[in-house]
Formats: C-alpha cells, sequence, structure tokens
C-alpha cells in the first residue's frame, strides 16, 4: 500500500482538501480503491517513517526535503487537475519501485 | 420494552460522539460507499470525538498554572491565550453543552444548503473545523442567555441559523479580493479571519501600491521555524511563563510552588505540555472531520448545482509566502499593543489576552496576504496589524462573558475575528437582557 502524506500548517482544513483531491484523482485514474491509503498531517508531525509521498505547498515543502519520500507540491490546493499533473507520475514511479 | 427502546434512543440522541458518529454514518450510506468504509468512517468520527477530550484535559493542566501564574504575580485574574480548539475540545465534553454542539453541527450544513439554494450566496462551507468553533460559540453563548438559554431546542435553532449565516456571509465578503489573490474565481475563504481581512483588503489600497509586491523580498531562512503553529506556540509560551516566573521571583513569589517545581524546567514542560495538548486536539479534530467534511461535499454537491466552495486559509498562502511572514509579525505586535492596553486599564477591556500563534499565523498571515493584494508589503504590514489588534480586543471581551460557563475551562477563548465578533454581538445582547 502506497502511503500518501497530505500536509498543511495543523492538519486540519486544506490537508484534507488535498486528501479529498487525491482520493479522486487516483480513483479516477483506475487505481483500485484501498491500494493506497492519503492521510492529512500537520506540519510538525508529519516527519514520519513509513510515508512513501508527501502532497503539500511550498510553504511547508521545506522540512521535508530530506526525508526519503518524494514531496509533490502543489499551488492551489484545490485544483484537482494540478494535483494529478503533479502527483501522478511520481505515483507511478513509486508504484514501479514497490512491485 | 418500549422504555427500554426510548431510553436507547434518548442515550444515543444525547451523547455528543454517537450523534457525530451518525452524522458521519449517514453521510457515508448516503454516498453508497462499501460497508467496511461505512464502518471504520463511523467509527473513526467517534473516536476522533473522545480524542477531543483527552487533549483537552493535556492543555488545562498546563494552562492552569499560567493562569496562577499571572493572577499571583501580576494580578491579572483573566488572563488567557485564545485557542478556538482548546475551548471547543473543553465545550464538546460537556454533558449537556456536547450533544447540543453536535446538533447544532448539523443544523449548520443543512442552514448553509437552503442560504446557497435560495441565495444568491451559492458558497457551501468546506473548513469543517471551523463549522465546529462556530457551533461551539453560538451554543455556548445562547445557553447564557435569557429567554434562550433554558431551552435546548431553541439554543440549538438559533445557534444553527447564525452558523449557517455566518458561513455564508462572510466568505461573500472575502470574494471581490480572492480575485485578486488566485487569479481566478474558483474559491472563497471560508476562514473565520473574514473582518480583518475584508479590512486589511479595503485599506491596503491606501497604504501602498500592489507593485511594491512582498514577494520581491527576501527573507532569513531560520525565521523558517515560526512557520510552523505548534512550535511557535510552545516556544511563545515558554517566553510567556519565563519573563512573568522572572518578574515573580523579583518580587519575590513563590514560583516554584506555583509551577509545581523548578521553575525554569517548569516553564519549559507547561510550555511543551500546552503545545502538546493542542497536538492532540489537532488530531482529534482531523480524525472527526475525516469522514463528515467529504460526505457534506458530496451531498451538497447534489444538491446545489453551480455552488463555490469556502475553504481554509492556507490555501492562498502559496500564493504571497512573504506576505504571509509579514502580516503574521504585524499582527504579534498589534496583539502585543492591544495586550498591554488590556493590562494598563484592566478590566476595561476585559480579558488579557496573550499572544496565540495560531491566531496570529493563520489570521494575521492571511490578512497580509490581503493587504499585499491591494497595497503591496505596505498593505501586508498593515492588514497583519489591524489583524492582531482586532481579535485581541474582540477576544477579551469574548473571554469575560465566556468566562461564566465554567470556571474549570478559564484560561482559554475563541480568538479570530469573525468568532470575536459574533461572541461580542451575543454577549452584548445577553446583557440587556439581563
Amino acid at each position: 500500500m502506497i502511503k500518501i502524506g497530505c500536509v498543511c500548517g495543523m492538519g486540519l482544513g486544506s490537508g484534507l482538501l488535498v486528501k479529498m483531491g487525491v482520493d479522486n484523482v487516483l480513483k479516477r485514474a483506475g487505481y483500485k480503491e484501498g491500494t493506497w491509503l492519503a492521510e492529512v498531517l500537520d506540519v510538525s508531525s508529519a516527519r514520519q517513517v513509513g510515508i512513501d509521498i508527501y502532497v503539500t505547498t511550498s510553504e511547508f515543502a521545506g522540512g521535508l526535503m530530506d526525508t526519503p519520500a518524494e514531496v509533490v507540491t502543489v499551488l492551489n490546493l484545490f485544483n484537482e487537475k494540478e494535483i494529478e499533473e503533479a502527483l501522478l507520475p511520481v505515483y507511478k514511479e513509486v508504484l514501479e519501485k514497490e512491485e | 420494552m418500549f422504555i427500554n427502546f426510548l431510553k436507547v434512543l434518548q442515550g444515543i440522541l444525547s451523547n455528543a460522539a454517537i450523534l457525530v458518529g451518525l452524522i458521519s454514518l449517514v453521510g457515508l450510506i448516503a454516498l453508497k460507499k462499501p460497508f467496511s468504509l461505512v464502518l471504520s468512517g463511523t467509527l473513526k468520527t467517534i473516536i476522533g470525538w473522545l480524542i477531543l477530550g483527552a487533549g483537552a484535559g493535556v492543555v488545562v493542566g498546563a494552562i492552569g498554572p499560567l493562569g496562577n501564574l499571572f493572577n499571583e504575580v501580576l494580578g491579572i485574574p483573566n488572563a488567557a491565550v485564545p485557542v478556538n480548539e482548546v475551548f471547543s475540545a473543553n465545550a464538546q465534553g460537556d454533558p449537556v453543552l456536547g450533544p447540543l454542539i453536535a446538533w447544532t453541527f448539523l443544523g449548520a450544513f443543512i442552514v448553509n444548503i437552503i442560504l446557497a439554494l435560495i441565495t444568491k450566496w451559492k458558497y457551501i462551507y468546506l473548513t469543517g473545523h471551523i463549522i465546529l468553533f462556530n457551533s461551539v460559540l453560538t451554543v455556548a453563548m445562547f445557553s447564557l442567555m435569557p429567554g434562550i438559554g433554558n431551552s435546548p431546542v431553541l439554543i440549538v435553532v438559533v445557534s444553527s441559523i447564525i452558523s449557517g449565516l455566518a458561513m455564508v456571509v462572510f466568505p461573500a465578503m472575502t470574494a471581490p479580493f480572492m480575485k485578486k489573490i488566485i487569479g481566478s474565481e474558483d474559491f472563497v475563504m471560508g476562514h473565520p479571519g473574514t473582518i480583518a481581512y475584508a479590512t486589511s483588503g479595503f485599506l491596503g489600497q491606501f497604504v501602498g501600491d500592489p507593485e511594491d509586491n512582498a514577494e520581491k523580498l527576501k527573507f532569513p531562512d531560520w525565521i523558517g521555524f515560526m512557520r510552523e503553529p505548534l512550535v511557535a506556540m510552545g516556544v511563545v509560551s515558554f517566553i510567556i511563563f519565563f519573563i512573568v516566573s522572572l518578574i515573580g521571583l523579583a518580587r519575590g513569589v513563590d514560583v516554584n510552588g506555583l509551577l509545581g517545581g523548578q521553575w525554569w524546567l517548569q516553564s519549559i514542560m507547561l510550555a511543551l505540555t500546552f503545545a502538546g495538548g493542542i497536538g492532540v486536539i489537532l488530531l482529534g479534530v482531523r480524525t472527526v472531520l475525516g469522514e463528515i467534511v467529504p460526505a457534506f461535499r458530496g451531498i451538497s454537491d447534489k444538491i446545489v448545482k453551480n455552488s463555490k466552495p469556502a475553504l481554509d486559509c492556507p490555501v492562498v498562502f502559496p500564493y504571497a509566502p512573504n506576505a504571509l511572514l509579514l502580516g503574521y509579525l504585524s499582527s504579534i505586535v498589534g496583539g502585543v499593543v492591544v495586550m498591554l492596553l488590556q493590562i494598563a486599564i484592566a478590566p476595561a477591556l476585559g480579558g488579557v489576552i496573550l499572544p496565540s500563534m495560531i491566531v496570529h499565523f493563520f489570521c494575521g498571515g492571511t490578512a497580509g496576504i490581503f493587504g499585499n493584494s491591494t497595497g503591496g508589503w505596505k498593505g501586508a504590514v498593515l492588514g497583519g496589524f489591524i489583524n492582531g489588534f482586532m481579535f485581541t480586543m474582540l477576544a477579551g471581551l469574548v473571554y469575560t462573558s465566556l468566562g461564566g460557563l465554567n470556571p474549570a475551562w478559564a484560561g482559554t477563548s475563541f480568538g479570530d475575528t469573525d468568532l470575536g465578533f459574533i461572541g461580542s454581538i451575543l454577549a452584548f445582547i445577553t446583557s440587556l437582557l439581563k
């Protein structure tokens, strides 16, 4: 299972927007529900083991860059097209590495 | 048998945790989620609600000594750090208010959908934790109001209406500025600092030029830790503990006794426990909302065509990170100015409001971004200052009136300007009726 951390300042509102976007994008791309887990995290506790991909904004990406996970940044958190373009290539890569 | 059934029903309907679980359950079923997700989603919502109470306990344990310290050392009995999360977590655990809050939470959703259907404001409020804070604030305030406070049904009805109205009227106020900031009309702001945001967006044009954009400035890297609200909250709380302890020592107060150990060590421990408790509460809120907000979004999308979402404030952060930082810092300045004023002429301005980094970061930063959109970096600085000034002033008024609710909840209250605005008005009406 691929774990995706959706990071924002407090892990409340905007992280959840990202999670909804990520879930929709992956579902639309034809991945089977349950093969990934998108979790909402706050910036202070986001650096944890087991996360494969972080999706966040440039504001919070800085503190995650030195983790082994891939970091995907988006400008408009609500824009699913942007999430799709940024996330899907990275997701495919991580998926291949895992298999 | 029948009596037992009634008892069961009454038990369910008056248990806040079960109630929010049911709201989640209905939402998940309405969205035709598979059985396993319905089950886990419902249980997670209930678990989240219970986590909230645990976090509230941790925070109260750290905030109590701070209140004692202010009282014994400075003679200020009503000092508070306004953190919406903490007050809400306290109130949600209350056996009387808890269920009313859960009902209002649901009622506010419904009022929002109705307003989006019948008015020109087609906004759907997707910032779940703010809906929760609105519900807590209105329920707490109306429970104190003569004529309404003794009827649970009436409290829920009026609280739902006020919360629901706030969920479309405030976002509508941000629409003209949002177009400037994000360059499109995709969404509006659904975060309760609107009064400060709109004021700074409006005043920005008089102090500067959007061409002098804050994004052209360069900031040092070390300031990065301030971008983590929890860490900043801990650091600033420590500074407050430390300074007041020093004053106390100089005046011969038994600071070690008040803090329960060596004062300098306890200052660090209590400040970080405070931040840690907020972290636990955040986990609780996150777990409650993780299922409810997507369900609300799914349902409202089906009912209200061509609706527009009102979103949490960090959605504008990437558009102007420097303005965010400027607004954040100048908001602290504005807040400290009012705090000193509150101390100087206490108790004329209500409670003494200590710096809450969460409100300064999110609301101050966003006010900075609004100010920057019309007045460049000067607008950003002014916007942050306005936010710090306004919310600290309003929070002082709200704190005094909520203080009567439960002495165990002392030391915290609501922060953000819109919450302070609604709270102060309701407190004023209550004082007229008494």
